[in-house]
């Protein structure tokens, strides 16, 4: 953390709103991320990162200096979302979502991004089948590269649920990966059959 | 070695002795199934660090602060709720209080009867001296003062309403917050 965020920690502590907005514009990004990632559709992390940092400001005092300030962030995210994803697994699948959802992110132009958002969005749909815990784990390990010592201070669990969930989530990616493999030469064989 | 021993090697990413990787390259060119298992998950580890991170929509803060501002207004809404519903409990057990003490609900009822006929009496009571009262001013009030007075009566309803009416946009605007 830089001297400024120390600074606007302190003024935002003191109940100086606009000091906290400095914060939320250093760490929207690793929030956003997370949310995303945990969520998969881009106005539910909206939403969750507003509520993280709503919850945040709101608990400023119960903050541990001595734990660095993302993680502490991050660790607000990572809860909020899995109570979300219990929820919505607990609640009827709302049709409108279901749209919302396939008719997510408009693809800008540039090449570049279109080959980043084609990985992006293949490891979204590989996150999407797991479960909010094992995920938040996953993602804390490979997108954040917390260890597993920090993603146990991160989500108070235990170091052996840390292990096997991490285990579950693994073999969930890579039974995904080889099921998506399987498919697309599938399609590539049914194409070929096709144009000759 | 068994083939479960292989598997955590492969997906539990342990720090392995040289002789285990060996052990491990040897199995994995024999046995297809954790070889699947291993290309997978090297795959998918690639994959993750490829992603691009999401980042919002811009304005992001901007939006904070005005989700902030909500909340604020929704926490004020909510104590002056429990603050309410407080008022409300002390009320309750006061008349509860009061009904035990006087005995019977039927003295109670009738107490509140009693109280609500004397308001009664009194409130027309009054009006009728304020019309007596002014049935015996003098009758030489000019008309011009007349019409003031009349004036100001209107100004007043016409306060009155616009502070109603705003009350009333305030309280829609509230809800807006609630339901949001
Ligand atoms: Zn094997």
């Amino acid at each position: 953390m830089t001297n400024i965020e120390a600074e606007c920690l302190t003024l935002a502590l003191q109940g100086n709103q606009d000091a906290f907005t400095q914060i939320v514009d250093t760490y929207q990004n690793p929030v956003y991320n997370l949310c995303y990632r945990m969520l998969g559709n881009p106005q539910a992390a909206e939403d969750a990162a507003q509520e993280t940092f709503w919850r945040a400001y709101s608990n400023l005092k119960r903050y541990d200096p001595e734990r660095p300030f993302a993680t502490w962030l991050l660790s607000i995210a990572a809860h909020h979302c899995i109570d979300q994803q219990r929820r919505k697994r607990l609640m009827t699948v709302d049709l409108d979502e279901i749209i919302e959802f396939s008719a997510e992110d408009p693809a800008p132009n540039p090449e570049k991004v279109i080959v980043e958002s084609e990985f992006s969005e293949e490891i979204q749909r590989q996150l999407n089948g797991l479960n909010e815990n094992d995920r938040a784990v996953l993602i804390l390990r490979y997108f954040y590269e917390l260890s597993e010592e920090e993603i146990c201070q991160t989500l108070q669990i235990s170091k052996s649920a840390v292990k096997s969930r991490l285990h579950r989530a693994r073999q969930h990616m890579t039974d995904q990966w080889t099921t998506s493999q399987e498919s697309q030469a599938t399609e590539r064989r049914q194409h070929e059959s096709q144009t000759i | 070695m068994n083939h479960k021993q292989f598997e955590s090697w492969i997906l539990d990413e342990h720090k392995l002795s040289d002789s285990q990787k060996a052990d491990l390259l040897i199995h994995l060119a024999a046995c297809p199934k954790c070889s699947q298992l291993d290309t997978g998950w090297q795959a998918s580890r690639k994959l993750m660090k490829q992603a691009a991170a999401k980042t919002p929509e811009p304005g992001f803060s901007v939006r904070w602060q005005a989700f902030a501002e909500k909340k604020c207004q929704m926490k004020v809404i909510r104590r002056q709720r429990v603050s309410i519903f407080m008022a409300l409990v002390v009320v309750f057990f006061l008349s509860l209080t009061y009904m035990v003490a006087s005995g019977s609900f039927l003295h109670m009822l009738a107490d509140i009867f009693t109280s609500a006929t004397t308001l009664l009496f009194n409130m027309t009571k009054g009006l009728s001296s304020f019309g007596y009262w002014i049935g015996h001013m003098p009758v030489v009030v000019p008309l011009a003062v007349g019409f003031i007075f009349f004036g100001l009566i209107n100004a007043f309803i016409l306060v009155g309403l616009f502070t109603l009416w705003n009350i009333r946009q305030r309280k829609l605007q509230t809800d807006e917050i609630k339901t949001d």
